[in-house]
C-alpha cells in the first residue's frame, strides 16, 4: 500500500503532462489552449511537491518545533510558489494576446490565423 | 578581491534598478530621462562585465549570495559563477543592448518607457541566467528572459502578425522552460541539491537509472527549445521576424545562444559521469545542429522579407554553433564561443540595418522596395559586407569559429561535417546577397506578396537620424568582421573554453574554492591556406548563388511545388503544429537517452 501511494503522484504527473500537451497540440480555441497550458503546469506543481514530500514530517517552520524534527523539503515548496507566479504571468500575457486576437480578427481559432505564412 | 566578488551581483542588480527608475511617476514621461538612464545602465553593465572578464580569465570569481558559503563541502547557498565565458557573454549582450537602446532613442517617438524597461529586464535576466550556479536560479532567470521576449515579440499589439507570433512563441518557449524545470526537479530528487557543481560531484557515485536518463534528457530538451534547434525552431523564426528590429537583433544574436550556453554548461558538467554513456551525446546534438543549419539556410534563401530572412539565417547559425558544442572538446567549445561572438555582432548589425531601411523606406519586403543602391550606397555596402561575414569570409568571427569547430570535428573523426556547415553558412550569405540584388535594381519588381508580415504603425516613428542610426550597425559590423584578427580575443576564448567547461576544475572551484592553474596551450593558427581557401570559396559561392537566385528564372521564393514548398508549408504559423513538433522532439530526445543509457 505504501509503495502504491508513493508512486501514485508520479502517475498523476505523467497523466496531466500528457493530456496538457495533447490539448495544446490539438486545441481549436486559444482560451482552451491556455487552460491546457495550466493543466500541463499543474503536473509540474505535483511533481515538485511529491519530490519534496517526506513521510512523517511536518511543515518546515521552526517557530514551535525543535530543529531536530524532520521536515518537508522547503526548497521544492518555494520553487512551486515561484512556478505559480511564473505561470500566472504567462497566463496573463497569453490572455492579453488572445483578447487582442479576438478584437483584431474576430476569431479564437488558431486554424483561422494566417497572418504569418511560410 | 572583495570588490571583485561583489561585481556579479551588481551586474544583475543594475538593469533591474534602472528598469525600476524608469517607472518613477512624473519622470517616466520625460523621454530623455528614460533613454539616458537605460543607456547608462546597459553601458555600465558592459563595463563591469568587461572588467570582470579580464580578471576571470586569470582566476574565476565566485559570489555567494548573502555570504552563504559552502560548509564542509556541502553547498547551502545560491552561487553566481563569474568565469571568463559567462562574463564575456554578458559583456557581448550588454554591448548589444546598449546599441539597441541607442537605436531606440532615435527610431521611436511615442513609445513611453515600456520598451526600455523590457529591454533592461531582458539584460538583467540574461546576466542572471548566465551567471547562475544552480538549476533553479537558471530556471527563474530563463523564464524571466523568455517573458520579456514574448512581450517584445507582441509589442506592436495592433497588428495581426505580432500577436500571432507572440502567442506561438509564448506557448512553445514556456513549455520548453517547464520541461527544463521538470528535469531540474528530478535532478534535485536524485542528488538532493540544485547546485550544478555539487550535482556533478554527486552524480559520479550514482548508478544509472531511468530517472537519471529522463532528468538529463528533459534538461537538455528544455534548453534546446530555447536554443531553437530543429524541431523546436518554428515559433522562434516567427518571433524574430515580427519583433521590433533592435529586439529581433537581440533575440537572433544572444537569446537563442543563451540556451546553447546552458546546454554547453550542463553537458560538460552533468553528462561526463559513469552512469551515462557520454559517447551518444555528440551524435544527438551534432545531428540536431546539422539539420537546424540546413533547414535554416534553405528557408532563409527562400524569403523576400529581410527580417524573416535574417530570422532563419540566425537559426542556421545557431545550428552551426550547436555542432561546435556537440563536439564536446576544447576546440569545439572554443569554436562555438568565437562563432557566437562574431555572429552576434554581425546579426545584430544586419537587423539594425533592416530597422534603418524600414525607417527610411517604410518597407523591408523585396517586392515593394526598389532602387536601394541608388538611394543609399552605405546601406547596400553594409548589407554586402554583412552577407560576406555571414558566409564566413576571413577574417570575420564566423570564419575563426568555423576553423576551430573544424579542428574539433577532426578530433572526433567527423571532419567531413564542416563542409555541410560551410555550405549552410554560404547559403545564408547568399540569401542576404539575393535580397540586396533584388532591391538594388532600379526596375520595379512585381508586387506579388507571398510572405506577408505586417509592420508597425508609422505615427510612432521619429523623422530623421539616418546617419546616427546607420553608424550603430556600422560599428558593430566592423567589430564582427575583424574580431579573428585579434590574438587576445581568440587566445582568451580558447583558454576560457579549456578552463570553464572542465568538470573537475569547475567542481573544485565552486565547492572547495580551489583554483587550478591552466597552462596556456598552443593557440590555433587561423591563417593556414586551406582554411583561407574554404572561407573565400564560401564567400564566392554566396555571391554567385545570391546573384543567380535573384534572377527571375531561378527565383526561390516563387517555387510552389517540390521539397522547398513542402518545407515552407511546415512553417505554418499554427501553434498546434508547433506543439506537435515539440512533443515529437521531446519524445525523440528522451527515447534516445533511454536507448543509449
Amino acid at each position: 500500500m505504501t509503495e502504491l501511494t508513493d508512486f501514485l503522484p508520479y502517475i498523476v504527473v505523467v497523466w496531466l503532462a500528457i493530456i496538457g500537451l495533447y490539448g495544446m497540440a490539438t486545441s481549436g480555441n486559444l482560451f482552451h489552449l491556455i487552460m491546457c497550458l495550466c493543466v500541463f503546469q499543474s503536473s509540474i506543481w505535483i511533481l515538485l511537491l511529491s519530490i519534496g514530500y517526506r513521510r512523517e514530517a511536518t511543515a518546515p517552520i521552526f517557530d514551535d518545533v525543535s530543529p531536530e524534527v524532520s521536515v518537508i523539503d522547503p526548497v521544492m515548496q518555494a520553487l512551486s510558489l515561484t512556478d505559480i507566479v511564473v505561470g500566472a504571468t504567462i497566463v496573463a500575457i497569453l490572455l492579453t494576446i488572445a483578447i487582442q486576437v479576438h478584437k483584431r480578427l474576430g476569431t479564437l481559432d488558431p486554424n483561422q490565423l494566417n497572418s504569418i505564412q511560410k | 578581491m572583495m570588490a571583485l566578488e561583489i561585481l556579479p551581483g551588481l551586474i544583475i542588480a543594475i538593469p533591474f534598478l534602472a528598469a525600476a527608475f524608469n517607472r518613477i511617476p512624473g519622470l517616466s514621461d520625460y523621454r530623455t530621462f528614460v533613454d539616458w538612464i537605460s543607456i547608462i545602465a546597459a553601458a555600465l553593465v558592459a563595463t563591469l562585465a568587461g572588467v570582470l572578464c579580464f580578471y576571470a580569465l586569470e582566476s574565476p570569481v565566485i559570489h555567494w549570495v548573502g555570504g552563504w558559503e559552502p560548509r564542509e563541502g556541502t553547498v547551502i547557498g545560491i552561487t553566481l559563477v563569474a568565469d571568463a565565458t559567462s562574463t564575456g557573454f554578458i559583456f557581448i549582450t550588454a554591448v548589444l543592448t546598449t546599441a539597441a537602446l541607442a537605436f531606440i532613442y532615435k527610431r521611436y517617438e511615442t513609445i513611453g518607457s515600456f520598451m526600455h524597461i523590457l529591454t533592461l529586464i531582458f539584460l538583467g535576466a540574461f546576466s542572471g541566467f548566465v551567471l547562475a550556479g544552480d538549476l533553479l536560479t537558471m530556471f527563474v532567470f530563463l523564464e524571466l528572459m523568455g517573458i520579456c521576449s514574448y512581450i517584445l515579440t507582441a509589442f506592436k499589439i495592433r497588428d495581426e502578425a505580432p500577436i500571432q507570433a507572440g502567442f506561438n512563441v509564448a506557448v512553445v518557449a514556456t513549455v520548453g522552460s517547464f520541461i527544463f524545470l521538470m528535469g531540474s526537479a528530478m535532478m534535485y530528487g536524485l542528488v538532493d541539491t540544485p547546485n550544478i557543481a555539487q550535482a556533478a560531484d554527486r552524480l559520479s557515485n550514482l548508478p544509472a537509472s531511468p530517472a537519471l536518463g529522463i532528468s538529463i534528457s528533459l534538461l537538455i530538451t528544455g534548453l534546446a527549445v530555447k536554443t531553437a534547434l530543429f524541431p523546436f525552431h518554428f515559433a522562434h523564426a516567427d518571433s524574430h521576424s515580427v519583433a521590433p528590429a533592435p529586439h529581433a537583433g537581440l533575440f537572433g544574436a544572444v537569446l537563442m545562444q543563451a540556451g546553447l550556453y546552458g546546454i554547453a554548461r550542463l553537458s560538460g558538467l552533468l553528462l561526463d559521469v559513469p552512469a551515462i554513456n557520454i559517447e551518444m551525446f555528440p551524435t544527438l546534438l551534432i545531428t540536431a545542429g546539422v539539420l537546424t543549419a540546413i533547414i535554416g539556410a534553405v528557408m532563409s534563401i527562400a524569403q523576400n522579407h529581410l527580417k524573416r530572412l535574417l530570422a532563419f539565417s540566425g537559426i542556421a547559425h545557431i545550428g552551426i554553433a550547436a555542432v561546435g558544442v556537440g563536439v564536446l572538446n576544447t576546440n569545439g567549445l572554443a569554436g562555438a564561443s568565437l562563432y557566437v561572438v562574431g555572429h552576434a555582432a554581425v546579426k545584430m548589425s544586419l537587423f539594425l540595418i533592416a530597422g534603418v531601411i524600414l525607417h527610411q523606406f517604410s518597407t523591408i519586403f523585396a517586392g515593394k522596395l526598389s532602387g536601394l543602391s541608388r538611394k543609399s550606397w552605405i546601406l547596400t555596402a553594409m548589407l554586402v559586407v554583412g552577407a560576406l561575414a555571414l558566409a564566413g569570409v576571413p577574417p570575420s568571427g564566423l570564419y575563426g569559429g568555423k576553423v576551430l569547430i573544424e579542428e574539433g570535428l577532426k578530433d572526433i573523426g567527423l571532419g567531413w561535417i564542416i563542409y555541410i556547415l560551410y555550405f549552410s553558412a554560404a547559403l545564408t550569405g547568399a540569401a542576404v546577397i539575393r535580397f540586396t540584388v533584388r532591391v538594388g535594381s532600379s526596375t520595379t519588381p512585381d508586387d506579388e506578396d507571398p510572405v506577408y508580415v505586417h509592420e508597425g504603425s508609422k505615427e510612432t516613428i521619429q523623422k530623421g537620424g539616418f546617419f546616427y542610426m546607420s553608424a550603430i550597425p556600422c560599428i558593430l559590423l566592423i567589430a564582427g568582421v575583424f574580431i579573428t584578427l585579434s590574438p587576445q580575443v581568440t587566445g582568451g576564448i580558447e583558454r576560457a573554453a579549456e578552463r570553464d567547461f572542465n568538470r573537475s576544475a569547475y567542481v573544485d572551484l565552486v565547492i572547495f574554492d580551489k583554483k587550478e592553474q591552466f597552462v596556456k596551450t598552443a593557440t590555433q593558427d587561423f591563417w593556414k591556406i586551406d582554411y583561407l581557401a574554404k572561407g573565400i570559396a564560401s564567400g564566392l559561392f554566396a555571391v554567385g548563388s545570391g546573384v543567380i537566385f535573384a534572377s527571375r528564372r531561378f527565383d526561390t521564393s516563387r517555387i510552389r511545388r517540390g521539397p522547398l514548398a513542402m518545407l515552407r508549408n511546415l512553417h505554418s504559423g499554427h501553434v498546434g503544429d508547433y506543439m506537435t513538433w515539440l512533443i515529437f522532439g521531446t519524445v525523440v530526445t528522451t527515447g534516445w537517452f533511454f536507448w543509449q543509457l
